[in-house]
């Protein structure tokens, strides 16, 4: 792409060097390269190649005219500006005469026609002149002509908009139209033509005229030359009406109105018309001005006249040399009594009784003189001839270049009777104050009375013993030191609303809190008008103290109250704390005794199942032994006739073990059932269990022939019928089998009481036992002899002491060897 | 019918223990017929399929049941519970002979309508004369009850 761009460049830097070298081979013919840009109507393309516009128009024909040919250079408006300048460009259309313009090019002298700058905008937006530019944003084109003097008047009202720089007049149209902008400077020709392409509204402002001409490079004879050229041939065209000029503007302008003045005409017309507008403007103005100082003057006498007539002090203007009258108001002819015309007729010494005539004289000549302005008690004679006094007030003044004295004279007789009867009044008041003011005292309470200035007027004896003397002084100044009225005044309010008010105050002097109490209520005028207040103060320090003390009092209780309280809740807390703790430890005996639990259940679980072992192993085990016994008995019954001596003894010793093994699971079952059998201790009687136990060995006593005597006194004991029996089976069992076989078992019970339990002996003349193996003989098991010397399972003993021990008592042997044994077992006594 | 035609319906899996009871019964002198299931599945066969016309000449209803409690397939316990809930054959006198003198075991028979409850003893003798007692009241001195 850009070897592309690179090769087209070449192609058009070859095209421009044909145009210069190639064409002057035709003698005076040269080519003349004109610059082209977008300026429609008066030059623009949209095939560079082919530009139109007016002055392609004229300078094609010019062309044609002179032979010329013409190079278009299409380019940007600065860049057109730039090459023309360097010479890179031979003419420029259509550019606009500036006098800085006229530095940098040589422009034609004459002009394709006048144009000027007009502001447009947005729709809708409010631009109606520049000063509605301010904060606007404008779009301009760069090295426009009219930019400078836009900016300029910018400047000069002290706008300021922001300036968006376009690439051309249609660049501008477009902005406005997508609303970046919202006015852009365009000249009048582009904007008439081209203002119905875009959505733009033409304002008020116009500005710049100027004359568009065509530009040269400003140097090279070359360029003059073309330039005179230009200026003959255009001069000629504009002289005929019927010339490509003219063709031209009408076919680009279409409706246009177009100057083609001379160029100064606007400018005279211009001068003309500011002159005459200025002189217009400054007639208007001196005659505004006359009349209204006119107006003014006017009315200032008028004021001045109003006062003069309405004052209420006569006054009176004396000529000071002649001391006749110059001038006098209402009031001073209804002083004395003359018509206006009248005292105008008349002097000083005319209104002044005889006798007072050099007093007169004398106050009138040092009033004259400045010396003194008030004169008092001056005898005034009225027209009747009557006499008031009054006070004279006056001051010298220069009217027109003559001394006068201006007189203000005020008739003191009404002033002086009312000053008078006052004063009686005041008397007789005197009188009614001072009852009142008994009374007032003997109220106890501090009374003062404010005026709607706040000025205290009156204070009783009270108050100014609580407050101090302040009469004629303001209130807030001195209770509040305040300069204005205090906030919450019970009196600011009385004025306010004329009804009582009360308020509370605390006043602190020298460290010392003091609270008063202050009622306020109207004094009423005869007309109802409220025109003072009476403050009634009372003194509250005390009742405050109590109350005061009172509430510290409440306070510290509140505060024990609290502290107590908290000290509860302390307490409180640590009991929630303890019963937390003990919560927590009951729980953990919970979780403790729950365990137990669980492990007490895992062992009966575990008891259970050894139980239903050891029976179902007994029961099991029973069938094989079922089975010797029985065949064994069979074969001897059946076949001993066929067996020998020794055969007949085998099966006997198979029959025997059979036997000894039913034994042996018989005991084991019953070792078992004692173990975990339900143990309810029930009253017994002992002898009656020794009798059925008796019974049952009955087999053994009588094959032993052995003999059994039992102590007559028994008592009853606490135990379980079967497993008592049980147990004392068993040891009577013992005490029968274990005796040698040449002696007679001898056997005998008896019982013994030991506090609480009852000892039960069951002694024998057995082969004893050695002493090392009194614990072992009641383990399960345990046997201390061979089968063949003493049959037994080795169980019984611990039969006896588990029995026992589960009946909650004990059991033990006193023993030795070939002296018999003594066996005891302990139950709980019967209470 | 002759008494000595009534029958008796011996359960029991251990073939050593029908041997030795078989022996007993001729030691005892009881010429009763003594009929063997091995097991309750095998025993209601016997009442059920040979009862419904499947017998042959030699079968009878049985005037008492011998129950042994451990076997397999069909145990002494559900035998029991089945034959307490059959119409026609509920009322037939079952006694309990067995290894376990368990409590358990006791009570449970006797909840299921066992008659009576005997465990078998080690010893021939003792069987022997257990057979005759058994024969003597359940075939001589109790009174039937009516079979359907």
């Amino acid at each position: 792409m850009a070897d592309f761009l690179k090769g087209c460049r070449m192609l058009a830097l070859l095209v421009v060097a044909a145009g210069v070298f190639v064409v002057p081979g035709a003698g005076a013919e040269r080519a003349v390269r004109v610059g082209i840009y977008q300026n429609r109507p008066l030059v623009f393309f949209s095939d560079p190649a082919r530009p139109g516009g007016i002055c392609i128009d004229v300078l094609r024909s010019i062309a044609q005219t002179e032979g010329w040919g013409l190079t278009f250079v299409a380019c940007e408006w600065n860049e057109c500006l730039s090459m023309v300048e360097k010479g890179q460009i031979d003419i420029m259309p259509a550019i606009g005469y500036s006098a800085e313009r006229a530095r940098r090019f040589r422009f034609s002298e004459e002009t394709i026609l006048s144009n000027w700058a007009r502001l447009y905008r947005m729709h809708g937006v409010a631009i109606e002149s520049v000063l509605d530019l301010d904060m606007k944003r404008v779009a301009v084109l760069d090295g426009d002509i009219y930019l400078p003097p836009f900016i300029d008047m910018l400047h000069k009202f002290g706008i300021q908009a922001e300036l968006v720089y376009a690439r051309d007049y249609n660049d501008i149209f477009a902005m406005i139209d997508r609303r970046v902008v919202q006015a852009g400077i365009v000249n009048r020709l582009f904007g008439e033509l081209n203002e119905s392409r875009y959505r733009v509204e033409r304002t008020p402002v116009v500005f710049h005229p100027i004359e568009v001409r065509f530009a040269f490079p400003s140097k090279g004879a070359f360029h003059l030359r073309l330039k005179e050229t230009l200026d003959r041939d255009i001069r000629l065209m504009k002289k005929d009406r019927e010339s490509v000029y003219y063709e031209s503007l009408d076919r680009w302008l279409g409706g246009v109105r177009v100057n083609v003045i001379p160029p100064w005409l606007p400018w005279i017309l211009l001068s003309v018309g500011v002159m005459v507008a200025a002189s217009v403007i400054w007639i208007i103005t001196l005659r505004r001005e006359v009349a209204r100082r006119t107006a003014a003057l006017g009315e200032s006498e008028a004021r001045l006249r109003a006062i003069f007539d309405n004052a209420m002090d006569g006054i009176l203007v004396a000529d000071i040399e002649r001391k006749t009258f110059f001038a006098g108001n209402r009031k001073i002819c209804e002083m004395l009594g003359y018509s206006l015309e009248e005292l105008m007729s008349l002097s000083v010494m005319d209104i002044h009784p005889e006798e007072a005539l050099p007093r007169v004289a004398e106050s009138f000549e040092r009033q004259a003189r400045g010396e003194m302005t008030l004169a008092r008690d001056i005898p005034v004679l009225r027209k009747d001839g009557t006499v008031f006094y009054a006070d004279i007030n006056s001051s010298p003044v220069m009217i027109e270049g003559r001394k006068y004295l201006i007189g203000m004279i005020r008739d003191m007789t009404e002033i002086m009777e009312t000053r008078d009867r006052l004063r009686s009044a005041m008397r007789s008041a005197d009188i009614e104050k001072m009852k009142t003011e008994a009374i007032i005292a003997a109220i106890g309470d501090g009374i003062s009375i404010q005026d709607r200035d706040f000025r205290i007027i009156y204070q009783n004896q009270i108050h100014k013993e609580m407050m101090g003397d302040h009469e004629g002084e303001l209130c807030h100044e001195v209770y509040e030191n305040r300069t204005s009225v205090c906030e919450g005044c019970p009196v600011a309010m009385t004025f306010r609303d004329g009804s009582i008010h009360r308020t509370e105050r605390t006043i602190v002097e020298r460290g010392e809190t003091r609270y008063f109490d202050i009622t306020s209520s109207p004094l009423r005028d005869a007309d109802g008008n409220v025109v003072a207040a009476i403050e009634v103060v009372r003194e509250i320090t005390e009742r405050r103290r109590d109350e005061e003390e009172l509430r510290r009092y409440r306070d510290s209780l509140e505060v024990l109250v609290r502290e107590r309280t908290s000290s509860l809740k302390d307490r409180i807390k640590e009991v929630e704390l303890l019963n937390r703790g003990m919560m927590n430890l009951l729980e953990d005996l919970q979780a403790s005794y729950a365990r137990t639990k669980r492990l007490a259940e895992a062992l009966d679980e575990t008891n259970r199942e050894l139980e239903s072992f050891a029976y179902s192993v007994s029961h099991d085990l029973r069938a094989p032994l079922r089975a010797m016994q029985g065949f064994g008995r069979a074969l001897v019954e059946d076949y001993s006739g066929r067996l020998d001596e020794t055969g007949r003894d085998y099966i006997n010793r198979i029959v025997a073990g059979a036997e000894r093994m039913e034994a042996l699971i018989q005991d084991l079952l019953a070792y078992s059932r004692i173990r975990r059998a339900e143990m309810r201790l029930e009253r017994k009687d002992l002898r009656r269990i020794i009798s059925d136990a008796l019974q049952e060995c009955d087999h053994l006593i009588s094959a032993r022939g052995a003999h059994v005597t039992v102590e007559e006194d028994m008592p009853h004991v606490m135990g379980h019928s079967p497993t008592l029996f049980q147990v004392i089976v068993n040891l009577l069992t013992n005490a029968l089998k274990f005796t040698g076989s040449d002696t007679v078992p001898d056997v005998h019970i008896r019982s013994e009481e030991r506090g609480k339990v009852v000892r039960l002996w069951v002694e024998d003349n057995g082969i004893g036992i050695d002493p090392r193996y009194h614990d072992r003989i009641f383990r399960v098991f345990e046997r201390l002899h061979g089968m063949e010397q003493y049959q037994g399972t080795g169980i019984g003993l611990a039969i006896v002491k588990k029995g026992v021990e589960r009946m909650g008592g004990s059991v033990g042997v006193e023993s030795e060897p070939g002296r018999g044994s003594r066996f005891w077992i302990e139950l709980l006594k019967c209470i | 019918m002759e008494f000595s035609d009534y029958s008796i319906l011996l359960v029991e899996d251990d073939m050593n223990d029908v041997m030795l009871i078989r022996r007993a019964f001729s030691r005892a002198g009881i010429v009763n017929p003594l009929v063997v299931a091995g097991n309750g599945e095998e025993a209601v066969a016997y009442l059920v399929e040979r009862g419904d016309g499947g017998r042959d000449e030699t079968w009878s209803l049985p005037v008492l049941i011998l129950l042994d409690l451990k076997m397999p397939r069909m145990s002494g316990f559900e035998f029991l519970e089945w034959i307490r809930k059959q119409d026609r054959l509920r009322r037939i006198p079952v006694v309990v002979l067995t290894s376990s003198n368990h409590s358990e075991d006791i009570n449970r028979a006797y909840d299921l309508g066992a008659n009576s409850y005997l465990t078998k003893p080690v010893q021939f003798e003792d069987l022997v004369v257990m057979v005759k007692e058994l024969h003597m009241y359940w075939l001589l001195v109790n009174e039937k009850p009516e079979i359907v």
